[in-house]
This record gives C-alpha cells, structure tokens and sequence, in this order.
C-alpha cells in the first residue's frame, strides 16, 4: 500500500495510505501535480483537526468496504459523536473540509451547522456565534 | 538574503516593464498583506522592505516623471498601519514625495484611526468564509434561512445569493407539476417572449429579468402559499418512503433519501393534491420514514398533517 505524508500546520506529520488521501480532491491534486515522493503541506489544517478528519474518513472508508458490519445505525452514531464538539471546533472542522475539500465531510459539518441555525431567532444565532468567536480568540 | 534577492528580481521586473512601455500615469498597489505575520499574505516581508519597495517604485516614477497614485490597498491591521506611515515619511524625507504641510504625527494619527474603522467591517459573528456559509445555507429550509438573513449584515447579503434562490425554484419545483416559469409568471414577471412551443426552464432565466431570485420567491409564496408546503414533504421515488419533515431544504433535495449508497434514490417533493390521494387511497405499502424520530404516533401523522393543512387552506 503506497502511503501518503501530510503535514499540518504545526509541522506534524501524518503517514496515511493512498487510497484514504485521495478522499480529499485538493489531496488528490497535488498528489496528481508533484507526485508522492515530498510530504504535501497542509498550512491551514493544524495537528488536531487533520487528526480529526483522518479518523473521518477512514471510518467510513471501513463502513464502506464489503463484508464491513458496521450498521446505518452505527455510522450515524459517530457522525453525530463527531461532530458533538464545541462550535470553534467544529467551524474548524467546516474550514478544513472545505479547503481539504472533503465533500462527506464537509456536507456533515455544514449540515450540522444548519441544524444549529434552524428553528432559532436571529438574535440568539447571533449570541451563539459571537461568543464562540469570543472563546476562539 | 532571501527577501533581498526578491528585491532586486522586483527592482529588474519594474525596469523590464519601463522599457517595454512608457506610462502617463502609474497607479501603485501598494499592499502590506505582504508583511510578516499577516494572515493570508504569507510573504514574510519586513517593514523595511516595504519601506525600500516604496522607495524604489517611487524613484522610478520621480525619474521618469510620471504621475503616481498610491494606494494602500489591503492587509491592514493596527500593527501594520505605523508602518505604512513609516514608509511614507521616509519617502518625504527622500524627497520623493511632497506631504503638503501635513507633519508626521498627524498622518501618524490619521493611517490608525482609518485602519481602526476597517478592522470593524466585518461583522463578528461570522468566521466563515462566503462559499462555505452559502453552503451551510442550502442546508436550511426557505423560513429558517429568512431568519439566517436577520442576523447579520454579511449573512444578509450571502442569504440573497441569487443561485441559492434560483435553485429553491429549479431543484425543487421543477420535480413536480408546479411549472416553475408559471409560477415566476403569476407572480408577475415578465419571462420574454410567451412562445409556448419552447418551454421556458428556470435556469435560462436571466438575473436581469428577475432582478432578485429572494423577492421572487417572496412574491410567489405570496401568490400561491402552497409552495411552501413542498419544503414538509417529499417522497422518494426508488423505494416510496415519504419524508415528513418541517424542514427539508435545497440540500435534502439535491442528495438521495437515507439509503445513501443508493445514488438514484431522489427525492421528490410532493403536492399536497398527491398528499390528500396518498392518505385517502390508503396506499398501504407507503411507509413512513421519518427524519426526526421523536414521536411514536408516526402512523398518525399523516392524518394529523392532513387537519392541519386543512386548517391552514381555509
């Protein structure tokens, strides 16, 4: 299995296979453009999220392969564990989906963003956001 | 040395671009997004090559004597904001510019206080960039992303997105029998020419004839109410499950029902003529799915949704 070395943006490096980096289009380019024999430089993604988004994929990577017992039921209970996490967190985990350009993922986390928006006034979506920028900074 | 060599390859570009052509006037871009530490520029250059980068471009010009118009373009931040006065001050003390009477500490006073302003445009509660929060935005359903209009400038203006609007028409009303273009008709837009031997598709509209996909949508609403109702239901061609959901949204209609690997399972909204059949005919080998699970008389609610409706047409 050929692997993959990703850096993030703390300078860690990540081996991964192949075959889970290409789930990542912007991976996927690079990849196609310099080949695999330099580690691909992440500089927006830090250590934790790229941590994050790497055990994403390869679980569902797993769910997907045949003979996989993982059930609808189970794979839903971890996208909803994953992204269970603090609004800074997770406007990173939308940021580095995005720019990774991981479409699962960033469907998730987007829709899990909706979700926090819906059924709320304006005013405390407003709040909501503001004091997650606060804690953020 | 690095940033010295990048010099004297900008100071051969510049001469390489006079002797090419001779300019009347030479308007400079002159930003400090290039600055270490800022954000986005990632080009790591220090004051004092900003301060020599000005010094250069303006000696060109002053040689030449060409007009030249700075401006200060982006990446100013509080920090950076002494340093382009630094620059411009030693461009006066060269001689390269005149600041009219203006002393330094007042141009000193006056960089801050406009880069203070600049700093505040963006409204804090939104981090994320344009694309991404249009993206979060086709995950909500027509009222809940009014209300994501009301809460911030920057989430007004990507809220009117006109492709976002323009989808709500294509994406979900041309799955059923509303004619979109009808629709957009009866709210009193002028589509072109009514040549009905060529069906008009929403997505041949052009912006100029609609002016604004979110007042257009508004008016239809308003005109036909029953549009709404498309965004609590829809049915799943493939395998004939009905979603009874409050929110269905652009993205529920653009993906597949909860069988996600099968890709041909689309989702189409229903009418609320299909609605009243499915319930009357008793087709009982429709089931229920639902999306939020949170009440166990889900075999009634259809029947309860019916009274509502009927409640709500009177």
């Amino acid at each position: 299995m050929v692997k993959v070395t990703l850096k993030s943006a703390e300078g860690d490096v990540f081996e991964v296979d192949e075959e889970l980096a290409l789930e990542s289009l912007m991976v996927k380019n690079m990849i196609e453009d310099v080949g695999l024999d330099s580690a691909i430089s992440l500089p927006n993604v830090s250590s934790t999220i790229l941590a994050k988004v790497i055990e994403y994929i390869k679980f569902h990577m797993d769910a997907q392969k045949d003979g996989s017992k993982k059930t609808s039921e189970e794979i839903k209970a971890f996208d909803d564990d994953f992204v269970n996490v603090g609004i800074p967190t997770l406007f990173e985990m939308v940021l580095a989906s995005n720019y990774l350009n991981v479409k699962s993922l960033l469907s998730l986390t987007c829709n899990t963003v909706a979700n926090m928006i819906k059924t709320k006034p304006p005013a405390e979506v407003k709040e909501m956001f503001t004091s997650a920028k606060q804690a953020k900074a | 040395d690095y940033e010295a060599k990048r010099w004297i390859d900008r100071r051969v570009e510049i001469s390489e671009a006079f002797q090419a052509f001779a300019p009347d006037l030479l308007v400079y871009n002159a930003g400090t997004d290039i600055l270490e530490g800022d954000p986005l520029g990632r080009l790591e250059v220090s004051p004092e090559g900003v301060k020599e980068r000005d010094e250069i471009v303006f000696s060109f010009a002053r040689q030449r004597n060409i007009p030249i118009v700075m401006l200060t373009s982006g990446g100013y931040m509080r920090s950076s904001a002494g340093v382009i006065a630094e620059s411009i001050s030693n461009l006066h003390s060269k001689k390269l510019i005149d600041l009219a009477g203006a002393t330094m500490p007042e141009l000193a006073r006056s960089l801050p206080c406009c880069s203070n302003r600049l700093m505040e445009l963006p409204p804090k509660s939104c981090q994320l960039p344009v694309d991404v929060l249009v993206h979060v935005f086709s995950f909500l359903d027509p009222i809940s992303l009014a209300t994501a209009g009301c809460v911030c400038r920057s989430w007004n203006s990507e809220y009117k997105d006109a492709n976002l609007w323009q989808k709500l028409f294509t994406v979900v009303l041309e799955n059923t029998s509303f004619d979109p273009t009808r629709v957009l008709q009866l709210a009193g837009f002028e589509l072109g020419d009514d040549d009905s031997s060529t069906p008009l598709r929403v997505k041949d509209v052009s912006i100029q004839k609609i002016g604004c996909w979110k007042k257009a949508f508004e008016i239809a609403v308003l005109r036909s109410p029953k549009l709404l109702y498309l965004f609590t239901r829809a049915q799943c061609l493939t395998c004939k499950a009905t979603f009874w959901s409050s929110e269905l949204c652009l993205q529920t209609f653009a993906n597949q029902c909860s069988k996600k690997n099968f890709q041909e399972h689309k989702l189409r909204p229903l009418l609320l003529e299909q609605v009243v059949s499915f319930v009357l005919m008793g087709s009982r080998q429709a089931y229920n799915t639902k999306k939020d699970s949170d009440s166990d008389e889900d075999q009634y609610l259809p029947y309860a949704k019916l009274w509502e409706y009927a409640k709500w047409l009177r």
